[in-house]
């Protein structure tokens, strides 16, 4: 019998487990087309731009932008007690990636889209850590 | 591309009431409109030869309908995926059927109970996934787990990028949803009949997540909604004034994304794939927006009509706020939208209300009918690969 307060754990793939053990090793791997240079997320075996299958898992910075976010004011998960801050999170050092996450240690005040924010892994279980996102 | 232009039409639309609790099953209910559209049509049903549903229906394979309905003899069959697109999508794959000589009367419908049973405005933490219904693993992969869960949050990501780039107000939003609520006190099968709605009322509505209040949101309700097409000859022996389909198209453009989660990995967020579905309709049509004065557009939320009165070139991209605000999207307006309430006021079946209120206004039996509308055009869901329509008399 699953509590209702565990957080929901991502459902991995053959696509998309790498991603989720580079973030276990605490490093945000972003994959990039090894024929184009395309960036590509959410993780696929080709890439959009020129339908490759030639893939590298790219370590970058964990350093973004805030492209937009809300502040969720009405719960709709007993894992998530509101108010908390969702977004979509730049990475300028992976072409056009952007990814969602939640940002944790926010103010009002310094929330806004343009903002400078930085990956803050946050481990779930042994297998899963989430990248989430800190204001810089 | 011109194949399909005026040749069939819309002969039959039927209905359940729209509640909160229908004590029923929602094949039930689908049975309930079938018979009701194929009965307004003036046919029997035996007359329907071909079912198109949406694939996320779950009131039973179109053949278990076709079991309930007592059909002799289906000859074609199929379904539309992606969620609210098969409003239209269902129209556009039973239009392409006729024209292939595979069945002569096609049913294409949408049940839900949506209030007593799997409510889509909880997303994944409703009595489904959401994530795995819409087709979209990157909802249960990218987004569940960090609390990204359900579309009032996904359509709040996207207002709030709306607002950031072209300076889009709640008041704008507001608009919209007061514009809706005043169809629907016309309308007495709307859920928000008697239930007038100021900007002030709006504001303070409950806050979902920022900026999308309560009243920004489509309802959530049990009820079917049905409709028969067959081809333009066909149609004019028929009860009604046919509702002829000019155009119908389905579009997607680049980077379409797994489904409706995915929109908002794509490099712009604040449009829709209507953007490539309307070219396609005003080139096949011969017409252009400025000819349409009454449409008919999918408002999961007061955001998605405002980007849709853009790619559907009613106003420039970014100005869909004000036009909203300064047109009214009343019925004697110069853009009558939504005239039976829509999904934020009437009830939400998933689009398929606005496919019925589209044919009322050309047979002029809408609640808030616009004088004289020649043109009514239909939009399916966003905002990733959709599908829409224009009807004309």
């Amino acid at each position: 019998m699953i509590s209702v307060t565990t957080s929901p754990r991502p459902t991995m793939t053959r696509d998309s487990r790498p991603f989720w053990e580079a973030c276990r090793q605490r490093e945000l791997r972003i994959q990039r087309c090894r024929d184009c240079g395309t960036f590509r997320f959410p993780p696929l075996p080709s890439c959009v731009e020129c339908a490759s299958l030639a893939t590298d898992w790219v370590k970058v910075s964990g350093k973004g932008t805030i492209y937009s976010f809300t502040v969720v004011r009405h719960a709709v998960h007993s894992a998530f007690s509101v108010p908390y801050v969702l977004a979509i999170v730049a990475l300028p050092d992976a072409g056009d990636v952007r990814l969602t996450t939640r940002i944790v240690e926010w103010d009002e005040a310094r929330l806004r889209v343009g903002a400078a924010v930085e990956v803050a892994f946050e481990k779930l279980d042994e297998e899963i850590t989430l990248p989430l996102f800190g204001l810089a | 591309m011109e194949a399909l232009k005026d040749r069939c039409a819309i002969v039959g639309i039927g209905q359940t009431e729209f509640s909160r609790d229908s004590g029923r099953s929602e094949l039930s209910l689908a049975v309930e409109a079938a018979k009701a559209a194929v009965a307004d049509a003036g046919l029997r049903l035996n007359d329907i030869d071909g079912i198109v549903k949406y694939t996320m229906d779950s009131s039973g394979s179109e053949t278990l309908l076709a079991t309930a309905l007592g059909l002799p003899n289906l000859t074609y069959w199929g379904e539309y995926g992606g969620g609210g697109p098969g409003s239209c999508g269902i129209v556009v794959q039973a239009v392409c059927a006729l024209l292939a000589g595979r069945a002569k009367h096609i049913l294409c419908y949408r049940s839900m109970n949506g209030y007593s049973e799997a409510r889509l405005g909880q997303g994944a933490s409703g009595r489904m996934s959401l994530g795995m219904a819409l087709e979209d693993p990157n909802a249960d992969g990218f987004q569940v787990p960090f609390g990204l869960i359900s579309p009032p949050q996904w359509y709040a990501l996207i207002a709030n990028r709306h607002m950031a780039e072209y300076g889009t107000t709640s008041e704008q939003l507001g608009a919209i949803a007061i514009a809706f609520r005043r169809h629907a006190q016309r309308n007495p099968h709307a859920q928000m009949f008697g239930r007038p709605l100021t900007l002030d009322g709006y504001l303070a509505g409950r806050m979902i997540a920022d900026p999308l209040h309560v009243f920004d949101c489509a309802l959530e309700t049990d009820g079917a909604c049905a409709v028969v097409l067959t081809t333009a000859e066909r149609a004019r022996d028929l009860r009604h004034r046919p509702a002829y389909i000019m155009a119908a198209a389905m579009g997607a453009g680049p980077r379409p994304q797994a489904g409706m989660p995915s929109w908002l990995y794509r490099p712009v967020i604040s449009e829709t794939a209507g953007r490539w579905v309307a070219p396609q309709l005003y080139q096949m049509a011969g017409v252009g927006p400025e000819d349409i004065h009454v449409a008919e557009i999918y408002d999961c939320f007061t955001i998605t009509v405002l980007l849709q009165l853009e790619d559907y070139g009613f106003t420039k991209k970014g100005e869909g706020g004000p036009f909203a605000a300064e047109v009214g999207l009343d019925v004697d307006s110069r853009l009558a939208v939504n005239t039976h309430g829509g999904h934020l006021s009437e009830g939400y079946v998933h689009g398929m209300s606005h496919v019925l209120e589209g044919v009322r206004q050309i047979r002029g039996t809408s609640t808030g009918q616009v004088k004289d509308s020649e043109l009514c055009l239909v939009t399916g869901g966003t905002p990733n690969a959709t599908a829409a329509f224009i009807l004309r008399r």
